[in-house]
C-alpha cells in the first residue's frame, strides 16, 4: 500500500511533467523564465515594472538585444486587482532585490521616495528632458507621458456637445452618464491629487461633491471606464490616453478630448524611473535607466500602441495625439501634489463614500 | 529500563515535526506582520494603526464594513450550501443518468477564479451584454454592482465545494443505518431523519470554509464595488502602502471568522460517526417521474452557473484566433503553474496528513482551539501573507537563496493552503477506527508502517479529492504569488493579470477563458488518469 | 391464491452480477414459529432476510407475508416500512446521531405513536431490557452487550408482526453470548412473534429455534 500511495503521487507528478512537456515543445523561447540570476554580477539587471507589460516588454527586450545584458523583469497588475509591486519594493527594503523601479505615473514613486527605498541618480541622458519632470534631488526622472483624457461615445454624443473640461462633468446634463475609476488608485489618484493641488481643498471638495450628486459611476479601473463608454453604458468618462487608443485601434465608437486646454491645463502624467537604494547591481541599473531615459525609448513608446507623448521636443509625437507643444499642460509641482495624495485619498473616501 | 519512556515515540516525533512545520510555514508570516504592525513606517514603535482601527470600529463606517463583510460571507455560504447540498445528496443517493458528467461540469465554477466569474456576469448583464441580445430584456446592471450581486457570484462559484463534501459524506454514511430506518419510513423520511443529520457536520464545516473563502476574497467585491473589510485591507496596501494599518484591519476579519467558527463547532458538536464496519452505501432512492424535475433543476443550475458565464466570455471575444493569440507566449507561464501547483498540492497534502491525523486522534478540549486556529489562519488575506513571507524569507542567509528561487511560490502555497487541507482531511481520518491501528500495533508493525500501510490507504479517495482541491487553489493563487515571485516569468494567473492591465474587454475575456480552460483541461485529465488507475487496480 | 403459512417464500432467486446468491429457495414459516436459517457464510442467508424485509429486489419468485403478496415478478409490491418488520442487523445499525431513547422514539414516531405515548413505551422497553440507565447516551458509547439490547429493544418496540435476526450475537464473547441467548429465548417465547433467525452456529440454532432450515452453499 505504501508503494501504491507513493506511486499515485509520483504518477501524478509524472503526468504533470508530461502535460507540461507537451506544452513546452510548442514553445521555443530560449529563456526559461524562472531563472533567478539576480545576484550574479554586472551582466544582469532586475527591474520592477509598473508600466503595462505589453508596452514595457518590447522596450526591455530591445535593451537586452542591444547590450546583451539579461533583464529580469517583474511586471505589475492593475492596481485594483492586486496590491502591486510598490509594496514588494517597500517590503524588500532591508535586502533589495530590484535595481530599477519603472512606474507609469508619479504617485507611487513619490511614496517610495518618502519611504527611503530609492537612491538619487542624475542620468546624463535626461539632460534634454524639461526640468519640471525631474526631481530636483534626482530620486526620480520622468520620461514619455500619458495624459488624463475625457472619453465619450461617438454614437451617443456629438463632438460639439462633448465636455471640454473636467468640471463640465458635474453638469446635471450628464447626470448618471459619467464614469471614473476609483480615485484611490493608479493614475486617477494622481489626477485627483493634481486637482486638489491646483484648486485648493475647498473648491476641489465642492467639485467632487457635485460629481457625487451627479451620480457618477465609480468603477474598478480606467480600462473599465473606457469599456463602459465604448459599450454605451455611459456617455462619457475620464481615463488615460493609452486606454482610449486601444479602443481607437479596434475602431470602437469612442473619441478623446484633452480636457481643460484653455483652463487649468491638461493633466500630463509622465513615466517615472528611479534607482533602488542598495540594489544588487547598481551600475547595471544606472545603465538601464540611461537607456529608458533616452530619446530612442521615447520614440519607441510613442510609436507603440501606448501612444506615449515624448517629453523632449525633438521626438515625433504619436498618431491620434497632439504634440506636447500644442497644448497647455497643467503646471504642477509633482512632488507637492504627490505629498498630499494620502490625505486627499482619505478626503475623497468620505466625500464619494468609497 | 524502559526506553519507551525516555525516547519519544516515532509518532510523537512525527507529529511534533509536522506541527513545527505548520507553525513555521503558516503561522509565522502572519505573526511577523502583527509584530511589525506595532511600528510605523519610519520604524518607530507606534500604536497608530490600532488607534485608527478603534476609530473605524466606533464609527458607523466600521459597523457597515463589518456587517457587509459578514453578510457577504454568510450569504455566499448559505447560497452555496443551498445549491451544493441537494446536488451532493442527489449525486450520492438518487438514480439518474449521467452522474459523472454532472459531477465534472459542476466543478467548472470552482476552478474558474471568482474574479473571472464576476467579470463574466458584468459582461452578461450590462446594457450591451449577451443576455440582452439573447432575450431582449434589460437586466438590472446596477444590481450586479451590489452586495447581492457579490453574494450570488461567490455563492455560485463555491457551491461545488459544498456539493463534493456532501456527496463524500453521504457516501461514508453506513448504508445499514439507512436500511434500518427503511423498515419504518419511506426513502424521503430516511433521507430527512437519518442521512441528513449524519452528513450535517460535514456540510456545516464546509459552509464555514466557504464563509471564510468568501470573506477573504477581494477580487469580486473589488470589481463589484462592494465595501468589505477585505477591500479595506487591500486599500491600505494599494492606496496607502501602510502595512501596519492593513494588518490591523485584518483583525475584525479574523474575529468574525473566529466567531463563525465557534458557532459552527457549537452547532455541530462532535458526535462519533465512526461506523463499526464500512458498508458501501447501497441505499439509493429511485426518482421515477421526479427524474424530470431533477433533470430540469440540474439543467437550470448548469445553465446559470456554468453556461452563462462561459458563453458571456465567449461572446465578448473575437473568436478562436484571438484566443490562440492569447495562448501564444503563455506556455512557459503555464508550465510553471502546472509544476508549481502540482508540487505545491503534493507538499501541502503531505504535511496536512500528519496534522489531520494528529487532530483526528486528539481528545482533549484543546482540539477545538486547534480547529479554530486553522480556520482563522486560513482567513488571513493573501497580501498580508505575501508581505510577511518577504519579511521572513528575504534574508542574507539560506532563506535568501530560497526567496530568489521559484520555490518561494511553493512556500506561499504551503502557507496559505495547509490549514485548508488539514481541515478537509480531519473527518476522513476520524472514519478510520483506532482499533485498526491497534491491531497493526499488536501484530508488531511500527507506527510509521501502520500509518502508511493501514491508515492512509483507507482514505485514499479523500487524499485524491483534497489534492485536486488544493491544486485548484494553488493554480488560481495570485495575491501572495505576485508579491513573492522572483523576477522572470512566473505563473499563469500572474501573467494573465499583468497582461489584462490595459487590454480591451475582448482580450480580457479571451485570457479569462484561456485560464478557465487550462484548469478545466488539467482537471479532466487528472480525473481520467485517476479513474484509469482505479480501474486497473480493480482488476 | 392465499398461502396457509404466515411467511411464504416461493422459488425465490437473486443474482448479484453473475453469482446466484439465492437460487430457487422456498420456505414456509407458520405464525408464531421460530425458524433458524443455518448456513455457512456465502450461503445467501443474509440476502434471504433482506429480500423478506424488502431491502433487496428479487429476480424471480414470490414472497407472501400475512396473507399478502409483498414481492413478486422482480418487484417489491409492499415497501419495507409497510411490512411491519423488526430487524436486528449483524452490525446492529444503531443510528449514531440519536441517543438510545432517540433511536426508539424515531421508530415509534414513524409508525404513528403519539409523543407522550412514545416516551412511555420507549422507557418501558428499555426497563424491560435493563438498559434504562443509558437512555440518554449515544449508542457508540455503550458496550457490545448494551448495544445488542438497544438493537433488540428498537426491533421490538413497535410490536412487529415478524422479527428478523441477522447473526446478531456473532461479534460477542461466548459468556455474554450465552447469557444474551438465554434472555432472547425467553423474550421470543413470551412475545410469540414469528421469527427468522440467521446464524452459522449449530448450537445457537438448536437452542433457540423450533425448526432449523439448512441452506446449501451455492454451486
Amino acid at each position: 500500500m505504501t508503494q501504491q500511495i507513493a506511486r499515485l503521487w509520483l504518477s501524478g507528478l509524472i503526468l504533470l511533467a508530461i502535460i507540461t512537456g507537451a506544452c513546452s515543445t510548442s514553445n521555443n523561447q530560449a529563456n526559461t523564465g524562472t531563472n533567478s540570476g539576480a545576484n550574479t554580477g554586472g551582466n544582469t539587471v532586475t527591474i520592477y515594472v509598473s508600466q503595462d507589460r505589453v508596452f514595457a516588454e518590447p522596450v526591455l527586450q530591445a535593451y537586452e538585444q542591444k547590450t546583451g545584458v539579461k533583464v529580469n523583469a517583474v511586471y505589475d497588475t492593475e492596481e485594483t486587482k492586486s496590491t502591486g509591486l510598490a509594496n514588494k519594493v517597500i517590503a524588500e527594503k532591508n535586502r533589495p532585490q530590484a535595481d530599477v523601479f519603472w512606474s507609469n505615473e508619479p504617485v507611487r514613486t513619490l511614496v517610495l521616495k518618502k519611504r527611503g527605498v530609492l537612491a538619487p541618480y542624475q542620468s546624463t541622458s535626461a539632460d534634454d528632458i524639461p526640468a519640471n519632470f525631474k526631481d530636483p534631488e534626482h530620486f526620480w526622472t520622468g520620461f514619455s507621458a500619458r495624459s488624463r483624457v475625457i472619453v465619450y461615445n461617438t454614437d451617443l454624443v456629438n463632438e460639439a456637445d462633448a465636455p471640454k473640461s473636467i468640471f463640465d462633468l458635474a453638469d446635471p446634463k450628464w447626470k448618471g452618464q459619467v464614469a471614473i475609476a476609483d480615485p484611490r488608485f493608479g493614475s486617477t489618484s494622481f489626477h485627483v491629487a493634481a486637482l486638489y493641488a491646483e484648486l485648493g481643498d475647498e473648491k476641489a471638495d465642492d467639485f467632487f461633491r457635485r460629481l457625487k450628486a451627479n451620480e457618477v459611476k465609480i468603477v474598478s479601473g480606467n480600462s473599465v471606464v473606457r469599456d463602459l463608454a465604448a459599450r454605451g453604458e455611459v456617455k462619457v468618462g475620464v481615463t488615460d490616453t493609452d486606454d482610449v487608443n486601444v479602443a481607437l485601434e479596434k475602431k470602437l465608437p469612442v473619441a478623446m478630448i484633452f480636457p481643460d486646454r484653455d483652463g487649468i491645463g491638461v493633466p500630463i502624467m509622465p513615466n517615472i524611473v528611479s534607482l533602488v537604494a542598495g540594489s544588487p547591481n547598481t551600475e547595471a541599473g544606472k545603465k538601464l535607466i540611461d537607456y529608458l531615459l533616452s530619446a530612442e525609448t521615447e520614440a519607441a513608446l510613442a510609436r507603440s500602441e501606448a501612444v506615449q507623448i515624448p517629453l523632449r521636443s525633438g521626438v515625433e509625437a504619436p498618431k491620434n495625439i497632439p504634440p506636447l507643444s500644442s497644448f497647455k499642460p497643467m503646471t504642477l509641482d509633482y512632488g507637492k501634489a504627490a505629498d498630499r495624495v494620502e490625505e486627499v485619498t482619505r478626503r475623497l473616501q468620505d466625500i464619494l463614500g468609497l | 529500563m524502559n526506553f519507551g519512556q525516555i525516547i519519544p515515540s516515532t509518532r510523537a516525533v512525527a507529529l511534533g515535526i509536522a506541527n513545527f512545520l505548520l507553525i513555521a510555514l503558516c503561522f509565522t508570516p502572519t505573526l511577523y506582520m502583527f509584530a511589525q504592525s506595532f511600528f510605523d513606517t519610519t520604524g518607530e514603535l507606534s500604536l497608530a494603526s490600532y488607534q485608527q482601527l478603534i476609530s473605524i470600529a466606533t464609527e458607523p463606517r466600521g459597523r457597515e464594513l463589518l456587517l457587509s463583510s459578514v453578510a457577504l460571507g454568510a450569504g455566499a455560504a448559505v447560497l452555496a450550501t443551498l445549491l451544493g447540498f441537494p446536488l451532493g445528496i442527489l449525486l450520492a443517493r438518487a438514480d439518474f443518468p449521467g452522474k459523472r458528467f454532472w459531477r465534472v461540469v459542476f466543478l467548472a465554477p470552482l476552478v474558474v477564479p471568482p474574479y473571472i466569474l464576476a467579470l463574466a456576469w458584468i459582461l452578461a448583464s450590462g446594457k450591451a451584454g449577451f443576455l440582452i441580445s439573447l432575450t431582449g430584456i434589460e437586466f438590472p446592471a446596477n444590481w450586479t454592482y451590489s452586495l447581492g450581486g457579490a453574494i450570488v457570484v461567490l455563492g455560485a462559484s463555491y457551491f461545488p465545494l459544498s456539493m463534493l463534501a456532501t456527496e463524500a459524506a453521504a457516501r461514508r454514511v453506513s448504508g445499514r443505518q439507512e436500511e434500518a430506518a427503511l423498515l419504518y419510513r419511506n426513502a424521503g423520511g430516511v433521507l430527512r431523519h437519518i442521512t441528513l443529520p449524519l452528513v450535517a457536520p460535514t456540510v456545516l464545516a464546509t459552509a464555514l470554509i466557504i464563509f471564510v473563502l468568501a470573506t477573504v476574497e477581494f477580487g469580486v467585491p473589488g470589481l463589484l464595488r462592494v465595501r468589505v473589510f477585505t477591500t479595506e485591507v487591500f486599500t491600505a496596501f494599494a492606496a496607502f502602502y501602510d502595512f501596519s494599518q492593513a494588518t490591523a484591519l485584518t483583525i475584525p476579519l479574523l474575529l468574525s471568522t473566529l466567531l463563525a467558527g465557534t458557532i459552527a463547532f457549537l452547532l455541530v458538536g462532535e458526535y462519533d460517526l465512526t461506523a463499526r464496519r464500512h458498508f458501501a452505501g447501497r441505499f439509493s432512492f429511485s426518482l421515477g417521474w421526479a427524474r424530470w424535475i431533477v433533470f430540469s433543476i440540474l439543467a437550470l443550475v448548469f445553465l446559470v452557473a456554468v453556461v452563462t458565464p462561459l458563453v458571456s466570455l465567449w461572446y465578448e471575444t473575437e473568436g478562436f484566433s484571438q484566443i490562440f493569440a492569447a495562448v501564444g507566449g503563455s506556455a512557459t507561464a503555464l508550465m510553471n503553474s502546472l509544476v508549481l501547483s502540482g508540487l505545491g498540492a503534493t507538499l501541502v497534502v503531505s504535511l496536512a496528513i500528519w496534522l489531520a491525523y494528529g487532530r483526528a486522534r486528539s481528545t482533549g478540549f484543546h482540539r477545538h482551539f486547534y480547529d479554530l486556529s486553522l480556520v482563522v489562519i486560513f482567513a488571513v488575506p493573501s497580501t498580508v501573507v505575501g508581505i510577511g513571507l518577504i519579511g521572513l524569507w528575504n534574508r542574507p542567509d539560506w532563506r535568501g537563496a530560497v526567496y530568489a528561487s521559484p520555490f518561494i511560490i511553493v512556500i506561499a502555497y504551503l502557507a496559505r493552503f495547509v490549514p485548508l487541507a488539514t481541515l478537509l482531511l480531519v473527518t476522513s481520518f476520524r472514519q478510520v477506527p483506532t482499533s485498526q491501528e491497534e491491531a497493526a500495533e499488536i501484530a508488531g508493525a511500527g507506527w510509521l508502517r501502520t500509518f502508511f500501510r493501514i491508515v492512509l490507504p483507507q482514505i485514499r479517495q479523500s487524499l485524491i479529492a483534497v489534492w485536486i482541491i488544493v491544486f485548484i487553489f494553488c493554480f488560481g493563487e495570485l495575491g501572495a504569488t505576485l508579491l513573492v515571485a522572483p523576477p522572470g516569468e512566473s505563473t499563469l494567473p500572474v501573467r494573465i493579470y499583468t497582461l489584462i492591465a490595459n487590454s480591451t474587454q475582448s482580450e480580457v475575456a479571451a485570457l479569462a477563458l484561456l485560464q478557465a480552460s487550462f484548469v478545466l483541461f488539467s482537471l479532466v485529465g487528472l480525473s481520467l488518469f485517476f479513474r484509469l488507475e482505479k480501474g486497473e487496480r480493480g482488476q | 391464491m392465499i398461502s396457509e403459512s404466515f411467511l411464504h417464500l416461493k422459488n425465490v432467486r437473486k443474482k448479484f452480477g453473475e453469482r446466484n446468491v439465492v437460487d430457487d429457495v422456498s420456505l414456509e414459516v407458520a405464525a408464531g414459529e421460530i425458524v433458524a436459517l443455518l448456513g455457512a457464510s456465502g450461503s445467501g442467508k443474509t440476502t434471504i432476510l433482506r429480500l423478506i424485509a424488502g431491502l433487496e429486489k428479487l429476480d424471480a419468485g414470490e414472497i407472501w407475508l400475512a396473507g399478502q403478496c409483498v414481492s413478486a415478478n422482480g418487484r417489491n409490491l409492499v415497501p419495507p416500512h409497510k411490512r411491519k418488520i423488526g430487524f436486528v442487523f449483524q452490525d446492529l445499525a444503531l443510528w449514531s446521531h440519536l441517543t438510545v431513547v432517540g433511536n426508539l422514539n424515531f421508530v415509534l414516531r414513524s409508525v404513528g405513536v403519539e409523543r407522550k405515548e412514545r416516551r412511555i413505551r420507549s422507557m418501558e422497553m428499555l426497563r424491560l431490557m435493563r438498559i434504562e440507565g443509558f437512555a440518554e447516551s449515544y449508542p457508540n458509547r455503550l458496550s457490545g452487550g448494551e448495544q445488542q439490547r438497544v438493537a433488540l429493544a428498537r426491533a421490538l418496540v413497535t410490536r412487529p408482526q415478524l422479527l428478523l435476526f441477522d447473526e446478531p450475537l456473532s461479534s460477542l464473547d461466548p459468556e455474554l453470548k450465552s447469557a444474551l441467548l438465554a434472555e432472547l429465548k425467553q423474550w421470543l417465547k413470551k412475545l410469540e412473534i414469528t421469527t427468522v433467525y440467521v446464524t452459522h452456529d449449530h448450537a445457537e440454532a438448536r437452542y433457540l429455534a423450533q425448526r432449523i432450515v439448512k441452506l446449501q452453499m451455492e454451486k
